[in-house]
């Protein structure tokens, strides 16, 4: 399909219904709300690759300790990808919706085979989660806990060629008829990139690391996490890190080689900021190397910052492979809403922000105390203000709802 | 309209699915007596098959079910250019297609019964046999 057919068809797959407010509001908050999500992505691999290979030196404590520890953390990782994941797909699928669901229809089989493999993979960490503890936890856990990970790794590779195939909306016809036979199955993988998903892999290794030094930082305050035991785990996540980052830098290299020249990635400021930013970061894991405690926070938001710079160099990707076909989410039909969007973002403040404010600190402040912990005054506040937002918010939501519904009979 | 959104069945009454829709391979672009079938089955299964299953012994609404697994298309037809033209069936969206991709439709989905017995028929005999 030629471009101007393509850019046509573009414009016809967009939502007759338009956007509610600016599209730049919804692009900015796509690649903000993405960064949890790959972050806890990554998190999520490492530590659930940590978890199984610590799980087969169980008979050493410090590894038996970490593998328990990390399989919690994989667990707990999963929930929260899946439930911070939901945001950046709203964002993409209003902005990006001829190219999510085009992509999406292509590949439909496996769409379902993502939600199947990822409950199915979820259960089988968790049968992990649950017979993993102590020295003579049984093998055939491990084997679940590895069918797991490769359901995770799978899902992840289902979500890179759905994006990746979105990128080419002139071959979409092709792979729905190639040779003008018309193929409904949705069974075929059309295109994906191995530097793409590598790099992603790669930035697992960093970002486990980097969770690994302030985990390790965290538990300091802790008597019952012998200090040895932090020490070999500060080490440990030091040198995953550098490896990490290290193979991140030869990934993008690699990613940037294998991107169509004619894109000028090479040519693009973000790609030399990222390649420049990954340096710093693998200067800075490597002069932690030597495992003085104190310097995890500062790493882990480091590595935040890596994810937020991946983020943004991944749209201006995605605009650049776009750009041939006049696609700019700039000029996305725009019936506003204000109302809508003033809901919206009170929400998102008020109890996103108190709730979401609420229970990091008081997992944050609980977890760094032994045995049973007693709310401070500052968790107390947050508890009552999370809890009035929320009942405020129901009012609100319902209220406005009734209020409609008898202005309109 | 709501939201400026303007419906997009007259553009489809006068210039039909195969002009107007961007997926169609060129080849079905136009309607032959070769490519016919191909046409129907197209259009059945983009137009049709997000409700409907295709399959004879399918539970899903299946379209030879609904016509009787009839085989003559110009019962299917009639179907077609009346209650469904003409959008007078309240659970089904108003359909007002050309005549060609009309009789398309009709050649494919009667195509589906072929071999089946029609349940109008098989009511004759069951009448005889009991007379």
């Amino acid at each position: 399909m030629d471009a101007a057919t393509t850019a046509t068809m573009l414009q016809v797959l967009r939502d007759p219904a338009g956007v509610p407010s600016h599209p730049l509001i919804f692009q900015v908050l796509m690649v903000l709300t993405w960064v949890p999500h790959i972050f806890l992505v990554n998190l999520t691999f490492g530590s659930a690759l940590m978890a199984l290979y610590a799980f087969n030196r169980r008979e050493e404590p410090h590894w038996q300790r970490l593998s328990e520890a990390m399989t919690k953390v994989a667990k707990v990782g999963v929930s929260l990808l899946i439930v911070l994941g939901v945001a950046p797909l709203l964002f993409t699928q209003t902005i990006y919706d001829p190219q999510w669901y085009a992509s999406n229809v292509l590949s439909a089989t496996w769409v379902i085979v993502f939600i199947f493999t990822l409950i199915v993979g979820y259960l089988a960490w968790f049968a992990f989660y649950f017979k993993n503890h102590g020295a003579d936890s049984p093998a055939w856990a491990g084997w679940l806990g590895g069918f797991g990970l490769a359901m995770f790794l799978l899902d992840g590779f289902i979500m890179h060629i759905l994006a990746y195939q979105g990128l080419f909306p002139d071959q979409w016809l092709e792979w729905y008829a190639p040779q003008g036979q018309v193929d409904m199955s949705g069974t075929s993988i059309h295109a994906w990139q191995l530097p793409r998903y590598g790099f992603f892999l790669a930035m697992s290794a960093t970002v486990f690391g980097l969770f690994m030094l302030a985990y390790a930082d965290y538990f300091r305050v802790r008597a019952d996490r012998p200090a040895d035991y932090l020490a070999f785990v500060r080490s440990l996540g030091a040198r995953i890190a550098v490896v990490g980052a290290g193979l991140q830098l030869v990934l993008l290299v690699w990613w940037l080689i294998d991107v169509p020249a004619r894109l000028g990635m090479w040519s693009n400021l973000l790609s030399w900021a990222l390649l420049a930013y990954l340096g710093v970061l693998l200067a800075a894991t490597w002069l932690a190397r030597g495992g003085q405690p104190g310097q995890g926070y500062r790493l882990l938001a480091l590595g935040a910052g890596m994810a937020a710079l991946v983020a943004i160099f991944r749209e201006a990707l995605r605009m650049a492979y776009l750009q041939p076909f006049n696609y700019n989410v700039l000029d996305y039909k725009v019936v506003w809403d204000v109302p809508t969007v003033i809901m919206f973002i009170l929400t998102l403040l008020g109890v996103g922000g108190l709730m979401g404010g609420f229970i990091i600190t008081a997992a944050y402040k609980s977890g760094r105390v032994q045995g049973m912990y007693q709310a401070d005054a500052t968790l107390q506040r947050l508890a009552t203000g999370s809890l009035a937002s929320t009942i405020i918010w129901v009012v609100a939501f319902l209220g406005t709802g009734l209020w409609i519904w008898l202005r309109n009979n | 309209p709501g939201k400026g959104i303007v419906s997009d069945l007259p553009l489809v009454e006068a210039k039909g699915v195969l002009a107007t829709h961007m997926f169609v391979p060129n080849d079905l672009r136009v309607i032959t007596a070769e490519n016919k079938l191909r046409v129907g089955e197209f259009l059945t299964k983009t137009l049709c098959t997000n409700c409907h299953s295709i399959e004879p012994d399918a539970k899903l609404r299946a379209l030879p079910d609904r016509f009787g697994f009839s085989d003559d298309p110009v019962m299917i037809k009639a179907y077609l250019d009346g209650a469904l033209f003409h959008g007078k069936i309240p659970y089904m969206p108003k359909l007002p297609l050309p005549e060609a991709e009309r009789e398309a439709i009709a050649a494919y989905i009667a195509s589906l019964s072929k071999g089946q017995q029609p349940l109008l028929a098989a009511r004759q005999i069951t009448h005889e046999g009991v007379r």
